[in-house]
């Protein structure tokens, strides 16, 4: 029995208030001596006491029991009731007390009964419900839990969740917390206490994951505030949302599975209200045009951005919508905006969707990328047009004819146009008239053209036919047709295509071809028997100098005559020319080799061979680059002679040659001694000769005298003679004293030598205009002086002479004549005149040497020049000198050097 | 009485000496010819060595261009080349006429080059005409 419960009973009540009202005699009876008003206050203490705790009744009983101790004992023992009207009233006050305290306490317990009363319906109540509850203090501790939060939260012993540590430490330790994402959540996430420092009511909904399965919870703490309006509790309300959660969340995911699909859907989708503002838009229309939602979403659909770029469209678009807000579903292709701006052609479908009454709730506008479509469409027509352009650029005729095989009954469906080109003929005119083909076919060849057409579409065979056709202008051109037959699916023959080639220039240069062809062959011929006939062997070697030695790739027959091998034989030895080349000389023709793959020119080159029967046999090689493809030199082609014969001679010539040079040298030297030691002694003659005539004049009688004159007389033309000898001898061709010599000035020079003896004889001399020629001076003058010399000498005595130098250019040479009315020469002796020391004229009648004219024609004969004279007795003499323009020309050859005019 | 007038022959056709010396006889002024008959003597003459160790300095060399042993184109030449002996005047007396002969000479530096003259009246005219010019016109360098 409760202590509660206890206190209800009678028993307690009375015997409570008996109780009190004798401990309260009991301490007046031990105060009594120190006081003697105490007893009241003791009585009143216990009689306020039973009231308080046993009621009305017992407060009675104990006022009662009261007033007869108080009067009994303390006043005056005995029971005399009411002695006094101060007794009175002091149990009247007693009284009064107790009916005040019992009813007081009677209030308060009927208060606190109906309290308790309440609070246990409430507790009732509130275990009743299906949500946790748990009120916390600030502290955490709980003031509060219902049953269904022990229960929801499954703890294991629900005495000890007494606060908010203990609850999250059960929440924690064997389970996992999460969010609504699935990402794990810690204790601090969950509201509880933060609801004191925000006033607010918080919530949150959370997992707790254990063994694999998730209950879902939403938690709501409010606060409670009192009456300062601070927080004074957390009302925490804990749901278990496991079963509506797993709904939502098969809803969620079923929506997200559906956005998923709009969104990875290629076709744009979008959704909107009725007057166009767009609230949702698929990922493949956002990204598309790189937008983000915020971009188009609560705005008009026809202002975004990808309508926006052409009012039309927009004005469309606006059309569109208010038609489908009246129900009806439009479609159309329309070009979009994306990003970049790059366009595409999307087939737009805007449709309206109805709720339930019937009313258009949402648009749908749609869209699929249909530039593919067009593309194809586009490419089709591309296609045609690029096969039409290829077809047109062929440099051929292009056809397609329909209506059967026969090229006559035919009608062109195309026609490329190098059609017109070819022929001349327009191309409205193939289309228009059903056999043109037979109308520009040359007439001898049509029926064969045909046959051969049918021949090869019935054969399956596209060969070439050819046949001539006519061009507008007449013009004839051989053409070649290349067929083939035209079927329909079914394999039908609806006509036949093909091309047609003008293969006039073909032919023309085929022709050109084989006509070359044959002059090749016949040029070829011709170079073969020329090599084959040329006195030398003509050879071709590939191999560059690096390479070592070259190897023969043609040489020819004349081989075998000049050195014995046969040309098979040659071919066959890779080192042949090592093989026949005399070996001093192999070093040489190496070099020459190299030499002419340096220069790239032909070269020369002399050596000596062996023939086969070792004989040694001088040639003369003349080998020329020969280079590939690419013009890198890779060989010689030449020609070798065999020169033994020629250099035989050349030695020989040589040798004369060394000969001569000595002799002359020789003569020289000769000439010089002669000059001085053959005049010494005749010096020595002369002077003593002198010297005795002078000093022994006195003993020297006539004829000592005259001999010694005679003998004076001869050394002296013994000088002469050889200063003439020497003279002569002296004349050399030195081509370096050739100059430029003005006749004219010679002339002039001789005359001035000879004055004396033009004065003494009264000579007339007259002269053409003489010429600038090469030649050596001096003996120009040389020559001038002695034939104008001659011609004074040999004057006739009873007349002055009368001399005349003349000059003509003839063909190549300076023709001079000096001409005289001298004695003249007889016909006989016109030659010897020039040979050295003829004379015709005794020493007494013309003093000379007969030396001069030899000298004349031996300076004419340096100068490559002619010298020869006609004469008539009595009448006189020309002398005609023929002196080259050029000098360094042949000499003038003896044709007719002379003639005698006297006959 | 003046030092007499030094002359060396360089000859060796003793002809030719004989009628140079004839020539001379009857010269105005005094004359001492010394005579040498080829280069090499000439040479010796001049440098003074050998024989010729008193051998004067001559005023005027008469050279013959044939000559035994050295040629009187190397004696010329030499001549020419020494520092001391090129100032006394050489000329060429000899029987060539030849040109080149005649170049030469100039190019050695020769002072001046006669022909001797087939006819004695000539020679002794030029000798005279030597000796007149060199040893009365010219002015010869000192001794």
């Amino acid at each position: 029995m409760s202590y509660s419960k206890f206190k209800e009973t009678l028993l307690y009540q009375y015997g409570f208030a008996i109780f009190i009202a004798v401990a309260a005699l009991g301490l007046t009876a031990l105060t009594w001596e120190i006081t003697q008003d105490a007893p009241f206050i003791f009585f009143f203490g216990a009689v306020v006491l039973s009231a308080w705790q046993g009621g009305l009744l017992a407060g009675m009983v104990c006022a009662a029991v009261s007033t007869l101790a108080l009067d009994f004992f303390l006043i005056e023992p005995g029971f005399s009731l009411f002695t006094s009207q101060g007794e009175f009233l002091r149990a009247v006050i007693l009284m009064l007390v107790a009916v005040l305290i019992s009813w007081l306490e009677d209030q308060r317990n009927r208060t606190e009964r109906s309290l308790r009363e309440l609070t246990e319906e409430l507790e009732v109540i509130l275990n009743g419900v299906h949500e946790g509850l748990a009120a916390q203090d600030e502290t955490g501790r709980f003031v509060f839990t219902n049953a269904a939060f022990i229960d929801l939260l499954r703890f294991p012993e629900p005495s000890a969740l007494t606060n908010q540590e203990a609850l999250v430490k059960h929440l924690t330790q064997h389970n996992q917390l999460v969010n609504e994402g699935g990402a794990p959540l810690t204790a601090a996430d969950l509201p509880f206490r933060r609801v004191f420092s925000s006033g607010r009511t918080l919530q949150t909904t959370f997992g707790v994951q254990a063994n694999g399965t998730t209950r879902w919870m939403t938690l709501q703490s409010t606060p409670i505030f009192d009456k300062q309006g601070k927080v004074r509790l957390a009302v925490n309300i804990f749901r278990d949302v496991t079963e509506q959660h797993q709904v939502v969340q098969v809803r969620l995911e079923s929506e997200q599975r559906l956005r998923k699909l709009l969104d990875n859907l290629g076709a744009f989708v979008g959704v909107m209200t009725p007057d166009g503002i767009l609230i949702e838009a698929n990922r493949s229309a956002l990204q598309a045009a790189s937008l983000d939602a915020h971009d188009v979403l609560g705005k008009p659909f026809d202002q975004t951005y990808w309508w926006a770029y052409d009012e039309q469209v927009q004005a469309q678009l606006r059309d569109s919508i208010q038609r489908a807000a009246c129900g009806e579903t439009i479609r159309y292709d329309v070009k979009v905006r994306l990003a970049e701006d790059r366009y595409i052609t999307i087939d737009f479908i805007l449709a309206p969707i109805f709720d339930a009454a019937g009313a258009v709730e949402y648009l749908i506008p749609s869209g699929i990328d249909v530039t593919a479509r067009n593309d194809l469409t586009r490419l089709l027509q591309v296609q045609q047009w690029r096969l039409e352009t290829i077809l047109n650029s062929i440099p051929g005729i292009v056809y397609e004819g329909y209506g059967g095989t026969n090229a006559g009954d035919q009608h062109m469906r195309f026609i490329s146009h190098y059609a017109e080109q070819m022929l001349g003929y327009p191309l409205s005119a193939w289309r228009g008239a059903p056999n043109f083909w037979q109308r520009v076919t040359h007439p001898e060849d049509w029926d064969e053209a045909v046959r051969r057409a049918t021949e090869s579409y019935q054969n399956g065979d596209s060969s070439a036919i050819p046949f001539r056709c006519i061009a507008a202008d007449g013009r004839i051109l051989h053409v070649e047709a290349y067929n083939n037959v035209l079927t329909d699916l079914d394999g039908q023959v609806i006509g036949t295509c093909g091309i047609v080639l003008d293969v006039t220039e073909r032919r023309r240069q085929e022709a050109e071809i084989s006509r070359l062809n044959a002059l090749i062959s016949h040029e070829r011929q011709r170079l073969a028997n020329i090599v084959k006939n040329v006195p030398g062997v003509v050879y071709e070697g590939v191999g560059s100098p690096e390479q070592g030695v070259q190897r023969l790739t043609f040489i020819s027959a004349y081989i075998e005559k000049m050195l014995g091998y046969t040309p098979e034989e040659c071919l066959a030895d890779p080192k042949f020319w090592q093989r026949i080349v005399l070996p001093e000389d192999w070093q040489a023709t190496l070099d020459h080799l190299a030499r002419i793959f340096e220069d790239g020119h032909s070269g020369t080159l002399q050596f000596r061979c062996f023939a086969k029967d070792g004989r040694l046999v001088y040639v003369e090689a003349h080998s020329s680059l020969l280079c590939d493809e690419q013009n890198t030199p890779n060989g010689v082609v030449g020609m070798m002679m065999d020169i033994s014969e020629r250099h035989q001679i050349e030695t020989e010539i040589a040798h004369y040659a060394e000969d001569l040079r000595r002799s002359n040298q020789e003569l020289e030297q000769f000439a010089y001694v002669a000059s001085h030691d053959l005049q010494e002694p005749l010096r020595m003659v002369t002077s003593y000769l002198q010297l005795i005539e002078q000093r022994y004049a006195a003993k020297l009688d006539s004829d000592a005298k005259e001999f010694i004159a005679f003998a004076v007389d001869g050394a002296t033309r013994m000088k002469l003679l050889i200063n003439s000898l020497l003279a002569y001898s002296r004349i050399q061709r030195n081509d370096a004293e050739f100059e430029r010599v003005s006749l004219a000035a010679t002339l002039e020079q001789v005359l001035h030598n000879l004055q004396f003896a033009i004065q003494d004889t009264q000579a007339v001399i007259t002269y053409d205009t003489l010429p600038e020629i090469s030649a050596n001076a001096m003996q120009m003058i040389q020559l001038l002086q002695n034939l104008i010399g001659n011609a004074l000498k040999f004057r006739k005595p009873d007349q002055p002479p009368q001399i005349h130098i003349g000059a003509v250019r003839e063909r190549g040479y300076w023709h001079l004549t000096i001409s005289d009315n001298g004695i003249g020469i007889e016909a006989d002796y016109l030659e010897r005149i020039f040979v050295i020391f003829q004379r015709l004229h005794a020493r007494n009648e013309y003093e000379g040497t007969g030396i001069g004219l030899a000298i004349c024609r031996k300076i004419v004969d340096k100068h490559n020049g002619q010298i020869y004279a006609e004469s008539i007795p009595n009448e006189g003499t020309t002398f005609h000198v023929k002196l080259p323009i050029d000098r360094s020309r042949r000499r003038i050859t003896h044709g007719t050097p002379y003639s005698n005019l006297a006959g | 009485m003046a030092p007499p007038i030094q002359i060396l022959l360089v000859e060796d056709n003793p002809g030719d000496i004989r009628l140079t010396q004839e020539a001379l006889r009857d010269s105005k002024v005094h004359i001492y010819l010394s005579v040498v008959q080829d280069g090499v003597e000439a040479m010796a003459f001049l440098r003074r060595a050998g024989k010729y160790t008193t051998a004067p300095r001559p005023d005027i060399i008469l050279l013959d261009l044939n000559l035994p042993r050295k040629d009187g184109r190397a004696v010329l030449q030499e001549i020419k080349a020494d520092e001391d002996l090129r100032r006394i005047p050489v000329v060429i007396l000899t029987t060539s006429d030849d040109e080149h002969d005649i170049l030469r000479s100039y190019n050695l530096h020769a002072n001046c080059y006669i022909t001797k003259p087939l006819d004695l009246n000539q020679f002794a005219a030029i000798v005279k005409t030597i000796e007149n010019f060199w040893f009365q016109i010219v002015k010869l360098p000192p001794a």
